[in-house]
C-alpha cells in the first residue's frame, strides 16, 4: 500500500465511524481494517469520540430569541423600513447614540464603563471589576436617553456592557435583584428583556 | 424552502425549531462568546429568510444553512480583525495536563475533547461536522467552500493527531 494509499484510508475511516461512506469506500476501508490491527484501534477511538460528541445537548438560543427572529421576519414582509432588530439599522437610527458614544470614549480611556450610581457612589466602575450583566435588554427604539437614564438610575441597573451587533445591553442590577418581569413592565423604555444567563 | 421563498412564516419557524440547536452548536464551535453566537444565529436565520428563493436544492437544506453559517462566522471574526486562517498543523497536541490516572469510559470521554480542542480551527470543524452531524466529506466541503479533497487532507491529519494524542494519555495515565 503506498502512502497516498494509507492516507486516503486514514481519511475514509473517519468517516467510516460515522456511517457516511458510499459501498466501494465502505469495502476499501474494511478490507485494509481486516490487514491493520492499528486502524482497527484507531477506529475503536474515533467511534468513542463520536458517540461522546452525539451525547451532548443541542444548545438553544432561547424562546426570545425566536420570537425576536419572527418579529424581524414579519417586519420584512411586511415591508417596513428600517428593521429594528437588523444590526445596521440599529446602529444608525437609535436616538441613544450619544450614549453609546460616551461608553466607547470612556472604554477607550480606562477600558472603563462609565456607570451613574447616584450622588453617593463612584461615578465609574472599572468593566473588569467583576460586574457581570444579569439581565440582557434591547431598548425601544423610540426610547430617548432622558427616558432610559431616569429608568436605570429609578431602579439601580448600570449598564456593563454593549451594544452588541443587534444592539442588545448588559445591565447589572444594585443590591435589590430586578426581575425580568419589572423590566418587561416598562415596555415604554425596553423592547425585550431576558436573563443573560439564559 | 418553496414555502419560505413564498413567504411562509409557518414553514420558517418550523425550519427555525429544527435547526436552530445543530446550527448554534456549530456556531459555538467557532465563537466561545454564547451571546455573539446568538446574534449570527439570528443573522444566519434572516439570511435563510431573504435568500430562501436562491436555494436550488442541489444540496441538503442543512448543508446550505450550515454553509451561511459558516461565512456569517469568518466576517465575525474578520470584523472583529481576527481572521482565523490557521491550516497549518500542529506537531502534535500536547498531553502534560493529563492527570495520572486509570482510563474509564469517563476519562477517555475527557482525553478526546481535550485532544479534540488541540487540532486545528479548520480540522476541528470538519471532525466536529462528522460527528456531531453525521456529514459526509463532500457535505462538509460544500459548508466549508473547499474541495473535497481538503477535507479529506484535514481529517486525515486530525485523525493522526487525535490518536497520537490520546495515545501518548493512555501511556501517561498508564505509568
Amino acid at each position: 500500500m503506498t502512502l497516498l494509499d494509507q492516507e486516503e484510508i486514514d481519511a475514509l475511516l473517519v468517516f467510516h465511524a460515522n456511517g457516511t461512506l458510499n459501498t466501494q469506500e465502505r469495502e476499501k476501508v474494511e478490507t485494509a481494517l481486516a490487514r491493520d490491527p492499528d486502524l482497527s484501534d484507531d477506529l475503536s477511538l474515533l467511534q468513542a469520540l463520536r458517540a461522546e460528541m452525539q451525547e451532548e445537548a443541542l444548545p438553544s438560543a432561547g424562546m426570545l430569541a425566536q420570537q425576536r427572529l419572527m418579529a424581524a421576519v414579519k417586519r420584512t414582509s411586511q415591508d417596513v423600513p428600517a428593521p429594528v432588530m437588523e444590526p445596521q439599522a440599529r446602529k444608525t437610527s437609535w436616538p441613544i447614540a450619544r450614549m453609546v458614544a460616551v461608553l466607547a470614549v470612556a472604554a477607550l480611556v480606562g477600558q472603563s464603563v462609565f456607570v451613574w450610581r447616584g450622588a453617593e457612589a463612584p461615578g465609574y466602575e472599572l468593566a473588569s471589576s467583576g460586574a457581570v450583566g444579569d439581565l440582557l435588554v434591547a431598548f425601544q427604539p423610540g426610547a430617548t436617553e432622558e427616558m432610559i437614564r431616569e429608568t436605570l438610575l429609578s431602579l439601580d441597573l448600570q449598564i456593563v456592557s454593549g451594544p452588541s451587533s443587534l444592539g442588545l445591553y448588559r445591565l447589572s442590577s444594585g443590591e435589590e435583584q430586578i426581575g425580568v418581569q419589572a423590566l418587561a413592565a416598562r415596555n415604554d423604555v425596553f423592547e425585550s428583556v431576558e436573563n443573560a444567563s439564559e | 424552502m418553496r414555502q419560505i421563498a413564498t413567504g411562509d412564516q409557518a414553514a420558517f419557524a418550523a425550519l427555525y425549531q429544527a435547526l436552530e440547536g445543530p446550527t448554534l452548536r456549530f456556531i459555538r464551535s467557532k465563537m466561545n462568546d454564547p451571546h455573539e453566537a446568538n446574534d449570527i444565529l439570528h443573522e444566519v436565520f434572516m439570511e435563510v429568510w431573504r435568500s430562501a428563493g436562491k436555494f436550488e436544492g442541489r444540496s441538503m437544506v442543512r448543508t446550505w444553512v450550515f454553509g451561511i453559517a459558516y461565512r456569517k462566522t469568518v466576517d465575525a471574526f474578520r470584523k472583529r480583525g481576527k481572521v482565523e486562517t490557521r491550516d497549518e498543523l500542529p506537531e502534535q497536541i500536547d498531553p502534560a495536563d493529563a492527570a495520572d490516572m486509570t482510563l474509564n469510559a469517563r476519562q477517555e470521554a475527557v482525553h478526546l475533547k481535550s485532544c479534540l480542542n488541540g487540532l486545528s480551527e479548520e480540522q476541528r470543524l470538519a471532525i466536529s461536522l462528522a460527528y456531531f452531524e453525521d456529514m459526509t466529506y463532500d457535505e462538509i466541503a460544500e459548508v466549508a467552500g473547499v474541495p473535497a479533497g481538503t477535507v479529506k487532507s484535514r481529517v486525515f491529519h486530525a485523525k493522526k493527531l487525535l490518536a497520537a494524542c490520546m495515545r501518548s494519555r493512555i501511556e501517561r495515565a498508564a505509568t
